[in-house]
């Protein structure tokens, strides 16, 4: 089976983090798991890793309502970031909300694989390490 | 108001009681004529009337009373001509209010009396029926011969010049205007076995003009049951209302009209002298100018400049042939306002030049309160829409993302492999309940923001709702061992409702004590003062501070909980902010990361 070398969550539910990482640890598809409770500590600790490519992560699961900054702004901090990254990040977007809106928006924003509605299943989450 | 006047047949009105109201000239010289009395206002009629009549006439006066247009027919007999009364209620303002009812007497023919013809001439020699705008016609069934009087030969166009002289052509010359459908009208009555029948039809005149006919009469039978002859009377019912009427009648008409409209009419000539206007014109230009309008006067005159800065320049475009329509609106003492929609209309000749200009004036205040009001309801509808929205983001959001993690949860109970696992799993499961339970609470205080329309305002002591919360929340205050310094005056009144002033206070003084700095003692200041005769209740606190630039848009926002404090719900400020929105203030905030914050409430 296909292994990633790191994933990273990016949610304020720690439950849910909590949760998330227990599934990932059991399906064995990555070495690494990091994981932020927003946007910012997201890009903070992003930049603090720039210089150390193997270490960055390579699919992000990012959740869009979160406190201090929201997915989309983590998504616009990062596009500005993305000239100075020397590795593809995947990045994932995974809210509970339905709203047709977030879905859209999500479409539409190239630097984004894929809009996933929460919990992830499994079968997703295979299917994420095995094109990343 | 009704324009007897108008009547060229003997026409009174009697009240309620029977008592004379009005009576016209044909009517008095009538009942002289054939009763040899007076029939004076304030004369009580039914001693007039003959004993037989008088039974007759009270039984459908009682009907029309009760707001039916009643016909009796051959009430009374004059000589050999019967005459028919039409009762028609007079209504005043009210469709229900009748007080009187008009009488109006018309000459029948019975053609079994003697020749018709020599009837219509008696009827005809009665100066009071002279004018009558009836014509009657008779029509032998059994002979197809077909007698029409002097005024239904007017009607359909004739002189006695142009009438053709053989009866026996009569009934084809008639045809060929119509007259045919008329007759055919009644013949198909006569067979269903009825013995009166009433139509309008379209028919011709001699002259080619179409004329509206409406017809009214009885079927005469021979003693076997067979119709013998019809006999009808007929007028003009024209489109206008006023199609064969003579030019005074019209005349009459249009000013009764004019005179009682609801609307108020001014009309000009092209040099903007006012040339006429109905009472109501003045009622309204009175209240818009404060000036009385005159006729021979120029219009400019009577209109109030500084109310109407405009009017001059709508007048000039009228006389270019615009037509303007606005509103005004006119503050009234105690505060009520007057809604007026103006007009001006050009006239114009057949030459497109304008001649004249019709103001037309009207209260529309009603209309445009009603409008207020829906537009007020519309806001209101929006303002619970938007709550709607919210509700349903956290219905999509929150309550999901619980759904989501129990399903997780679950999916890890099931696959468990160790008892450790499993009693994990199931404290877990007791936080999303936990969580679940107090989402419930929130989505209830939602939905209970402001529901009711119309909120009570009450003016209540500020004091007393600033002592109550913080006797509510005296256990953190203990806990934390803050300072509260409460500023406000122990006189301060506000007119505010009860239940939002409670919760506005409740919930800034528990954020300024839960968002309290664990370095330092937290000291909360309440004060109070007056903006622009409003009272502003701020209340600061030295906590950990908000950063502005950050969240500043956040702040009010539903569930944006941006401290990392663990019991920081979001919803408290979100509450806060539609219920002083709601009654008509708004919320300002300065706060300095570190330092503190500082909440200011404008009633």
């Amino acid at each position: 089976m296909k292994k990633v070398e790191t994933i990273c969550i990016i949610d304020d539910d720690g439950l849910y983090t909590l949760l998330l990482k227990k599934k990932i640890e059991k399906l064995n598809i990555c070495t690494r798991i990091i994981s932020y409770s927003n946007g910012e500590d997201a890009i903070a600790g992003i930049s603090s890793l720039l210089d150390s490519n193997n270490l960055l992560p390579d699919v992000i699961l990012l959740d869009i309502n979160m406190p201090v900054m929201n997915g989309w702004e983590f998504m616009e901090a990062f596009m500005k970031l993305m000239p100075n990254i020397g590795k593809k990040i995947a990045i994932y977007l995974s809210s509970s909300s339905i709203a047709a809106e977030d879905r859209l928006r999500a479409q539409e924003n190239a630097a984004i694989e894929n809009y996933l509605t929460k919990p992830i299943e499994s079968e997703i989450l295979l299917k994420i390490a095995q094109l990343n | 108001m009704f324009d007897y006047t108008a009547s060229k047949n003997p026409l009174f009105i009697l009240d309620s009681n029977f008592k004379v109201a009005e009576v016209n000239l044909p009517a008095v010289h009538f009942i002289k004529d054939k009763y040899n009395k007076e029939i004076l206002p304030g004369s009580y009629f039914p001693t007039i009337l003959s004993a037989p009549e008088r039974e007759i006439f009270v039984g459908h006066f009682s009907r029309a009373l009760t707001g039916d247009t009643v016909t009796i027919n051959n009430f009374i007999v004059h000589g050999d001509v019967f005459i028919n009364s039409l009762l028609t209620p007079v209504q005043n303002n009210s469709y229900t209010d009748i007080r009187k009812v008009s009488c109006e007497l018309s000459v029948s023919v019975i053609p079994n009396r003697g020749s018709s013809e020599q009837l219509a001439d008696e009827a005809e020699s009665m100066p009071y029926f002279k004018e009558s705008t009836f014509g009657w016609w008779e029509l032998d069934l059994d002979s197809n011969k077909i007698f029409l009087d002097a005024r239904m030969w007017e009607i359909m166009g004739f002189n006695r010049s142009n009438i053709p002289g053989d009866p026996n052509l009569w009934r084809a010359v008639l045809d060929e205007l119509g007259f045919g459908e008329i007759i055919s009208g009644f013949w198909v009555a006569a067979h269903s076995g009825k013995s009166c029948h009433e139509l309008t039809k379209q028919v011709s005149r001699i002259t080619g003009e179409p004329l509206l006919l409406r017809v009214k009469g009885a079927i005469k039978k021979h003693t076997n049951g067979v119709p013998a002859s019809i006999v009808a009377l007929a007028r003009a019912h024209g489109s206008d209302g006023m199609g064969n009427m003579d030019q005074e009648s019209s005349a009459n008409y249009l000013r009764t009209i004019f005179r009682n409209t609801e609307v108020g009419y001014i009309f000009l000539d092209k040099y903007l002298t006012i040339l006429s206007f109905n009472l109501k014109a003045r009622t309204i230009s009175w209240n818009l100018n404060g000036k009385d309008l005159i006729a021979d006067q120029n219009i400019l005159d009577a209109v109030n400049e500084a109310r109407f800065l405009s009017f001059r320049d709508n007048i000039n475009e009228a006389l270019r042939g615009q037509r303007i329509e606005y509103e005004r609106c006119i503050a009234k003492q105690g505060g009520d306002e007057e809604w007026y929609s103006l007009k001006l209309s050009p006239v114009f000749d057949h030459s497109d030049e304008v001649t004249n200009i019709i103001i037309s004036l009207e209260d529309i205040s009603e209309r445009k309160r009603d409008e207020i009001q829906l537009n007020k309801s519309f806001d209101l509808v929006s303002a619970q829409n938007k709550r709607l929205m919210n509700f349903s983001y956290i219905v999509s959001h929150n309550l999901r993302s619980h759904a989501s993690n129990i399903t997780s949860i679950v999916d890890f109970l099931l696959e468990a492999d160790t008892e450790a696992e499993r009693v994990e799993m199931v404290q877990h499961l007791k936080t999303v309940s936990t969580s679940l339970d107090e989402t419930l609470n929130n989505l209830n205080d939602i939905i209970s923001i402001n529901t009711s329309i119309n909120l009570i305002f009450e003016p209540l002591l500020l004091n007393a709702y600033i002592k109550r919360a913080l006797d509510i929340l005296s256990d953190q205050i203990h806990r934390k061992n803050a300072v509260i310094l409460n500023r406000v005056n122990q006189d301060v009144v506000i007119n505010y409702n009860p239940a939002y002033i409670e919760s506005i206070i409740l919930n800034f003084l528990s954020n300024a004590l839960k968002y309290s700095d664990p370095g330092r003692q937290p000291v909360v200041t309440i004060n109070c003062w007056e903006e622009k005769g409003k009272p502003v209740l701020s209340v600061a606190d030295n906590g950990i501070g908000i950063d502005l630039k950050k969240n500043g848009d956040k702040l009010f926002g539903l569930y944006k909980t941006f401290n990392g404090n663990t019991d920081a719900r979001g919803i408290g400020l979100f509450i806060t902010k539609n219920q002083v929105e709601y009654m008509g203030g708004r919320i300002e905030v300065e706060s300095e990361l570190g330092k503190g914050t500082i909440f200011k409430i404008y009633f």
